[in-house]
This record gives C-alpha cells, sequence and structure tokens, in this order.
C-alpha cells in the first residue's frame, strides 16, 4: 500500500508541473540578429531579423516562383527593449526566441548620445540572451538598411555576420568582442570597451556587409574610431590577433607577410619614481607574397625583414595609443594591469587614472621571426 | 496402495490409475514351457523405443530363455530376478506404485510377474524428438551452429562433448508437481562457488506449483528481484555459450522440454555479451562491443532525448540544425511529444506482428508495409520526416543487442522516460536515468551485484565488459564469479 501510495506521489507531483517551459519547435520565431537604434521620440527602438521557415522539403516543389527571402525583420518602438519585443509579439504568430541570437548591433548615434545604459542591461538580465552574441556598431543611418536588406547571399544576416567573424584566421583588423568580454571591459576598473563597427555597401546586385574600424568607447559613451592599422595595433598590443596579412615596404617594394602567432605581455612596472609600462610582443610570421626579387635565403635579408616588421608593428601600436591617448579613453587596460600586478599604488590612482594617462609612457619591444618563405625558396630572375 | 502376489490384482491396481488411456498397450504372455507362469507388460508405446522392447525384453523373455535351457517359469522368473535374462541395460523393480507409476509415464516398461509382489521398470526410452538443428536466434558469422534441443539427456551430452573435465557435474531433480519436469544444475566442482550451487539447488527445491513447462517458469520463479524488469539470469539456445558460461564458474539450470538453458548468474554486462565476440579477432569484437554499449543508450534514451530537446532546450540545437527541425515540423498538425508517442506505439505493433508473419510473407509485407506507411504519412503531414527517422534509428538500435531479454526491458523504458521527458525536459530524463541507475546498482542476481565489474569496481574484470581484450596464454586465467586461482 506504502508502495502504490509513493509511486501516486511521484505521478502527481510530474503532472503537477504540467509542461512547463515547454514550447512547440514550430511555434519559434528563431531570431538571429537584433539592431537598436534610437527613434525619433527619443524611444528605443528595436529591430528583429527573423530566419524565415524553409518550405518543407516532402511538400511539392513551387516551380518558377521567386526564391523566398531567407528573413524577416521586424520593428518597434518602445520605453525599454523588453516594451518593444511586447509590440513586436502582438503582431508574430510566433513566439520571439532570442537563445539564438548570432550578433547584437548597436547604432553609432544612440551609443554617442545616450551611451550604452539603455540597452546593456537587457542583454546580462534578459535569461534568453546568450553572452556569446557578437556586439558590433554601425556607421550611423545604416543600422536599417543592415537589418532589413537582403544582401542576396539566400542567408540571414545574422550567420552572414557571425560567418565573417569567424574569418578572423586571415583578417587582422578584426576587433569584435563578444557580449562577455564587453561588458568585462566596461565594468574592470581602469579599462574601456571597443568593438568592431559594421557597415553595409552596395556591391553590383546585392549588397556587401563590411566589419571594420574600431568603436572606441569611454565609460559608456562611443568617443571615436580607430581606423585599419590602428585597429590591428590595438588588437595586437591585447593579444587578439590570430592571423592576417602585414605588408611592409621592402627594398623599394612591398612584401607581405603572414602572422601566425602574436604574444604579446604587459606588465606595469616603477622606473624612477615614474609609472610605465613594458609591452613585449612576439610575432611569428611567413614570408607570403614578395613583389620584389629578394632572396630570402640569406640571413640577413631575413634579419631585414624581421626588423622592418618589428618597427612597423610597433608603428602600428604607437598611432593607436597616441590616438586612444587623445580620445583620453584607456582600450588598452593598462589601468587594469595596474590593479593586477601593482594594487597598492592602483588604490591611489584609481580615481584620477585619466590625469595620468595621457603621459603614460610606454615601452614597446616587439621581436618577429620569420618561421618560413613559403614554396618558392628562387625568386624569378628575368 | 499395496502390490500383491496375484498378478491379476496387480493390473487392477494398475488399470485403475492409468487403464483408460488410449496409448497404454497391455501385453500378456507365460513365461516357461511347462509350470507357466503368467506375466503381464504394461507401457505407452509412444514413449517408447520398440526396438528395444522387441529384441531385449520380449525376444530373451519368449525365445531366448528356451535355448539356453530355462524350461519352466520358475527358473525364467529367477533368470529375472538376478538380471541375467533381459539384456536391456537399465532394469530396476520395485513395490512403491507411486515410483512405478511415475517410471510408467516417463517412458519405462513395467514387468508385471505373477507371483512377485514387485514389479520390474525398465527403461527403453525412444520419444520422437526433433533432429539437432541450427542454432536460430543466435546466429554466428563464423562458429559452431549447434543448439540444444527438447531433449534433456541430448542437451547435457552436448555440453560434456565441449568440457572434457570429471570435475563437470549435472545433477538432476524434478520439479512441477503434475508436470514432473526434471531439472538439471550443472556445474564444475571447484571452479563454481559451492554457496551459488547450494543456493540454486535451494531455490529450485522451493519451487511449489504445479506446471513448469518452459524454462521461463523455472527463471520467474527463482529471480531475485520479481518486479524488476531488468532479467537476472541469462538464457541462451547455444551449448557453447552454456560450456563458456560454465567455464566461468557459473551454473547451468537445464530444463527438460525446453531448448533453452539458463545461466546464472547474469549480471548487466554479461547479458551484453554475444557468442561471437570470442570468435572474431580482439580488435574487431572490441569495436563491436562498444558499438552495441552505444546502441543500448540510443534504444533506450533517444527518442526522450529528442523530446527534450527540440520541446525545452532550444538553445542546445545548433542554428541550422533548428532551421531544418522546424521547416520539417512546419504543417505537421500533431504537437511533438504525441507524434513520438504515437509513431514508437505503431512500430512496436508492427514489431509484434512481424513475429507473428509466416515466413513467406513476412519478408515483403514488413518491407512494404514500413515503407508505405512512413512515406505516406510523412507525406500527408502527419508526421515529420525527422520523427519517422528517430524512431527508425532506436529501433534498429534494440535489434542490434544481441540478447533478446535485455531489449526487453529497454523497449519498455523507452515509454515512461519519454513521457518524464515531455513534462520537464533534460531534468526529466536525468530524473528517470538516475532512477533507473539506483534501481540496478541495487538489484542483484544470486547474490552478485547487477553492476558487477563496475559497480564493486574490478579492473581486472573489466578487460572483458566494455572490449574483449586478447586471449593471453601465459597469464593464469582467474575465474571470473568466483575468483578462485586453481580448479579442484
Amino acid at each position: 500500500m506504502k508502495k502504490i501510495l509513493f509511486f501516486l506521489t511521484i505521478l502527481v507531483t510530474f503532472t503537477l508541473s504540467g509542461c512547463w517551459d515547454s514550447v512547440e519547435t514550430e511555434k519559434l520565431g528563431v531570431i538571429t540578429l537584433l539592431g537598436v537604434e534610437l527613434s525619433d521620440n527619443d524611444n528605443i527602438k528595436l529591430t528583429v531579423q527573423e530566419v524565415s521557415p524553409k518550405s518543407p522539403s516532402t511538400g511539392s516543389q513551387s516551380s518558377g516562383s521567386a526564391p523566398q527571402a531567407p528573413f524577416y525583420a521586424y520593428s518597434e518602438e518602445g520605453s525599454t527593449i523588453s516594451e518593444a519585443i511586447q509590440k513586436i509579439s502582438s503582431s508574430q504568430h510566433k513566439n520571439i526566441y532570442l537563445s539564438h541570437a548570432k550578433a547584437i548591433i548597436l547604432d553609432e548615434e544612440m551609443v554617442r548620445s545616450k551611451g550604452l545604459k539603455p540597452v546593456i542591461d537587457f542583454y546580462q538580465r534578459f535569461p534568453d540572451m546568450r553572452l556569446k552574441t557578437w556586439l558590433l556598431i554601425s556607421k550611423s543611418g545604416q543600422l536599417d538598411s543592415i537589418l532589413t536588406t537582403n544582401t542576396g547571399l539566400n542567408t540571414d544576416t545574422g550567420t552572414i555576420l557571425s560567418e565573417t567573424i569567424a574569418n578572423d584566421k586571415v583578417n587582422s583588423y578584426m576587433t569584435v568582442k563578444n557580449l562577455k568580454d564587453f561588458i568585462e571591459m566596461l565594468g574592470e576598473p581602469g579599462s574601456e570597451a571597443y568593438t568592431s563597427g559594421v557597415s553595409i555597401s552596395p556591391r553590383d546586385a546585392s549588397n556587401k556587409i563590411d566589419i571594420k574600424d574600431t568603436a572606441i568607447f569611454k565609460n559608456d559613451k562611443m568617443i571615436g574610431w580607430l581606423k585599419d592599422d590602428e585597429s590591428r595595433g590595438l588588437s595586437i598590443a591585447n593579444d587578439n590577433v590570430k592571423g592576417g596579412f602585414m605588408s611592409i615596404p621592402f627594398e623599394d617594394n612591398v612584401l607581405s607577410l603572414r602572422i601566425l602567432k602574436v604574444a604579446s605581455k604587459v606588465r606595469p612596472i616603477i622606473n624612477n619614481g615614474e609609472m610605465q609600462i613594458n609591452l613585449n610582443v612576439k610575432v611569428l610570421s611567413n614570408i607570403a607574397e614578395s613583389q620584389g626579387m629578394s632572396d630570402f635565403l640569406k640571413e640577413d635579408t631575413i634579419e631585414k625583414v624581421q626588423q622592418l616588421q618589428s618597427e612597423q608593428i610597433k608603428n602600428e601600436i604607437t598611432a593607436a595609443l597616441n590616438k586612444s591617448k587623445n580620445l583620453n579613453s584607456d582600450i588598452f587596460e593598462f589601468g587594469n594591469y595596474f590593479n593586477m600586478y601593482l594594487p597598492k599604488i592602483w588604490k591611489d590612482i584609481d580615481d584620477d587614472w585619466y590625469s595620468y594617462y595621457p603621459n603614460l609612457q610606454v615601452n614597446i619591444n616587439v621581436n618577429t621571426t620569420v618561421k618560413n618563405i613559403g614554396n618558392n625558396y628562387k625568386t624569378l630572375k628575368y | 496402495m499395496k502390490l500383491s502376489t496375484s498378478l491379476n490384482k496387480n493390473i487392477e491396481i494398475i488399470n485403475k490409475i492409468v487403464g483408460s488411456n488410449a496409448d497404454l498397450v497391455t501385453r500378456n504372455f507365460t513365461l516357461g514351457r511347462s509350470n507357466t507362469i503368467s506375466a503381464t507388460i504394461f507401457y505407452f508405446y509412444n514413449l517408447i523405443d520398440t526396438i528395444h522392447l522387441d529384441s531385449n525384453i520380449l525376444n530373451p523373455l519368449l525365445n531366448e530363455a528356451y535355448s539356453s535351457g530355462l524350461q519352466t517359469g520358475s527358473e525364467i522368473v529367477n533368470a529375472i530376478r538376478s538380471g541375467n535374462l533381459i539384456t536391456r541395460a537399465q532394469i530396476n523393480s520395485s513395490k512403491n506404485i507411486k515410483k512405478l507409476l511415475n517410471g510408467l509415464i516417463s517412458g519405462d516398461i513395467l514387468l508385471l510377474i505373477d507371483g512377485l509382489d514387485e514389479i520390474y521398470m525398465i527403461t527403453a526410452e525412444g520419444h520422437k524428438h526433433r533432429p539437432l538443428a541450427e542454432a536460430e536466434v543466435e546466429t554466428v558469422v563464423r562458429g559452431p551452429r549447434d543448439a540444444f534441443i527438447e531433449v534433456l539427456s541430448i542437451n547435457i551430452g552436448l555440453i560434456r562433448k565441449r568440457i572434457h573435465s570429471p570435475n563437470l557435474t549435472f545433477e538432476s531433480m524434478k520439479v512441477g508437481k503434475i508436470t514432473g519436469t526434471t531439472v538439471c544444475i550443472g556445474y564444475i566442482k571447484g571452479i563454481s562457488s559451492s554457496e551459488l550451487v547450494n543456493e540454486v539447488r535451494l531455490r529450485l527445491s522451493k519451487i511449489n506449483t504445479n506446471a513448469v513447462l518452459a524454462d521461463n517458469y523455472i527463471e520467474e520463479f527463482i529471480s531475485d528481484s520479481h518486479y524488476s524488469l531488468f532479467p537476472q539470469m541469462r538464457n541462451t539456445e547455444r551449448p557453447d555459450v552454456a560450456s563458456a558460461a560454465l567455464l566461468e564458474g557459473r551454473v547451468v539450470i537445464i530444463v527438460d522440454n525446453s531448448p533453452i538453458v539458463l545461466i546464472v548468474p547474469g549480471e548487466l554486462f554479461s547479458l551484453m555479451q554475444s557468442a561471437e565476440d570470442y570468435y572474431n579477432k580482439y580488435y574487431f569484437s572490441s569495436l563491436v562491443r562498444l558499438l552495441r554499449y552505444f546502441s543500448f543508450v540510443i534504444a533506450l534514451t533517444l527518442p526522450s532525448f529528442y523530446i527534450a530537446i527540440v520541446n525545452f532546450h532550444q538553445e542546445l540545437i545548433p542554428t541550422k540544425l533548428l532551421e531544418s527541425i522546424i521547416s520539417s515540423r512546419t504543417g505537421v498538425p500533431l504537437p511533438n511529444f504525441v507524434e513520438a508517442l504515437l509513431m514508437e506505439c505503431t512500430f512496436e505493433i508492427l514489431r509484434e506482428a512481424g513475429v507473428r508473419l509466416p515466413r513467406p510473407v513476412g519478408q515483403a509485407v514488413s518491407i512494404v508495409g514500413a515503407l508505405v506507411i512512413g512515406q505516406s504519412a510523412v507525406q500527408a503531414s502527419i508526421v515529420s520526416p525527422l520523427m519517422v527517422i528517430i524512431v527508425a534509428l532506436t529501433g534498429i538500435a534494440t535489434f542490434s543487442i544481441p540478447q533478446f531479454n535485455i531489449s526487453l526491458p529497454l523497449r519498455i523504458l523507452r515509454f515512461p522516460l519519454m513521457i518524464l521527458s515531455g513534462i520537464i525536459g533534460l531534468y526529466g530524463l536525468m530524473l528517470g536515468l538516475s532512477f533507473l541507475l539506483i534501481h540496478l546498482c541495487s538489484l542483484r542476481s544470486f547474490g552478485t551485484p547487477y553492476l558487477t565489474p563496475l559497480a564493486p569496481f574490478k579492473i581486472s574484470d573489466l578487460k572483458d565488459t566494455f572490449i574483449r581484450s586478447r586471449f593471453n596464454s601465459f597469464k593464469n586465467d582467474n575465474w571470473k564469479i568466483t575468483h578462485n586461482k586453481k580448479p579442484m
């Protein structure tokens, strides 16, 4: 008798919860891209891109009809992001499902004027959002077109963006950050956040979506852009480069080197009572392309190449550093390093770090090794 | 009842009990040329071998007695009593009516002689049975193919043929009040632990039932746990499997009239083994074993896992796969869980029907039926194609487990796990699996824990569970169940 009661209790307990949180798959509106900007009356305008379901494969193929759009875009405005979602759901027959969002695009103007405060909390607090979604800043005025234009590649833009970002093995200019890293940089003392920008431009019959330039923040507002070389300098200094090509002028010609590995170490030191940063960068590269006729089998040619590359990298880092000093934003996280390695000193200077930052001396030391010279070991003599 | 010395009285006693049988034969004759003494033999004609009756019993009594010089009836009776006349090998005498009748219905010939109050029982078994055949359920590609049949003595012979050890012992007992089925316990003295053998003997002697018709009757009576879905002993129709089990220290129970022998104890990992594991190279067998365990997991949890992920945890699915699932499910009217239950029930119906289809029709109907039903259902958008794939995979996985009795609990437990995962997602699936694991850990088979060698962890035995390690002639075999170092 006791056993029967036991099993009945278990049975009742299970049925009491009643399929809580169960959603049928076909009711899901899978959102892969979110875009947030300011509307005309200062509200938050949320645009979502939802993947449209492919036609069922066993159904009859509709012959000669136009190919289906790969996504639908909906946009609504509200005082908060959740309110905008609510308004979108009133015209949607599917559940808005954010867990598959690949990227979030914030409008440049909103981030410059109002900052991140209206939007950043939602992505942390809402349980459906993943912290691994990429965060991008769109060039002003382009958010709408990025989210609504069909790129002609027959996939939704979110997938295109995430797969483009995965190309960072051959692109050294990428500085995209995901939500987790971005929020970490925002919150850590002595560091400022940055992430990549995205823009759209017409190309032939379709549209080209570009990820380039870096948007720099100070506290929660965006203050400027870093261009190509400066972006790379920033990436190298922050140990974020996974590949890519670098062109250096060599012997009146241009030489292209492929970056294999970058390891950079930042150490704060006190030198003669002055705060300094030691930035040591070790780069491993291959020779990818040579527009001249240099003989790379000779030792001193390679040494010259290495030295030139180190110089170029040092220049790029310096350019990025100068820009960040001009804009007075510590995107290199030097303050954070002081906090990590010399916490006693950091305690004193924490409050007015930015009075010290523009005059901070950074000793940059770059060490390049050329590992391989490619398939061609003899240059063409003509 | 007591026998008397009068032949007619004895005939009456016997006829009272079995006389109304149509297959009982009574043969009256007289012994001796002078001073004749009457005698009668009783037998059931479809239980005996008439050759023995004619040439070893009737011929000496009626013919050769005279050629050896016995003339009077009493001389012949004396010759019978000293055991020198009847040339049949097994002959006993008894005054116990019960024993005599038991012998009569087991295939003995009863010889009643006027003036004696004891009756002779002469064994002349010759009932018809099917010839030795190939194994039908446990087939192997490479390996012996002979299988047990329904005759106990032949089965014992098949095992003795393989193990030429004087320590191989077969004890027999009768179980079942009305059926009187002979049950044999086989073991190798010194390899099997005596506690195990005693326990088997004890449990068999405690069976108090009228009928024992097949080995399953015995299995249900002597199992450790009567309500557990998991079988606690292995059964096989192959003598090589039984011999291998005996060599591991297990005990074999052979039931008369059943071509299946039981192997005791049967822990989970021995139930997942196949005879062919030892007839192919070790690397291939190891891979096949790993595949088998993978099929075990799939057969048990794949539909529930699918339901849990697709209904509750869609964030775990890669986006492209999710899009495929959504597009395959557009237009399907049933919710996921109901569709899964429906398809699984249909598959079970198909499987049960397929067992009973006559052979010429069976193959065609099952293939065409499955194809047609599956294809039409998908095209009519009643079920989604992905669900058909999942159900088919699950069914195939249950078939790839070599022993039938361990795939039965998987087939049953699929459904509660599906219900659990349909109600509370992966958490429900984990709850169900935890419950199952706890149950398996607490289960014992004749004292051996069910999850040996994983649960009481024995590294030395692990070499034969998930993989089959190489036969090694330099190491001493450690008898597996008892861990004796040397046989007696």
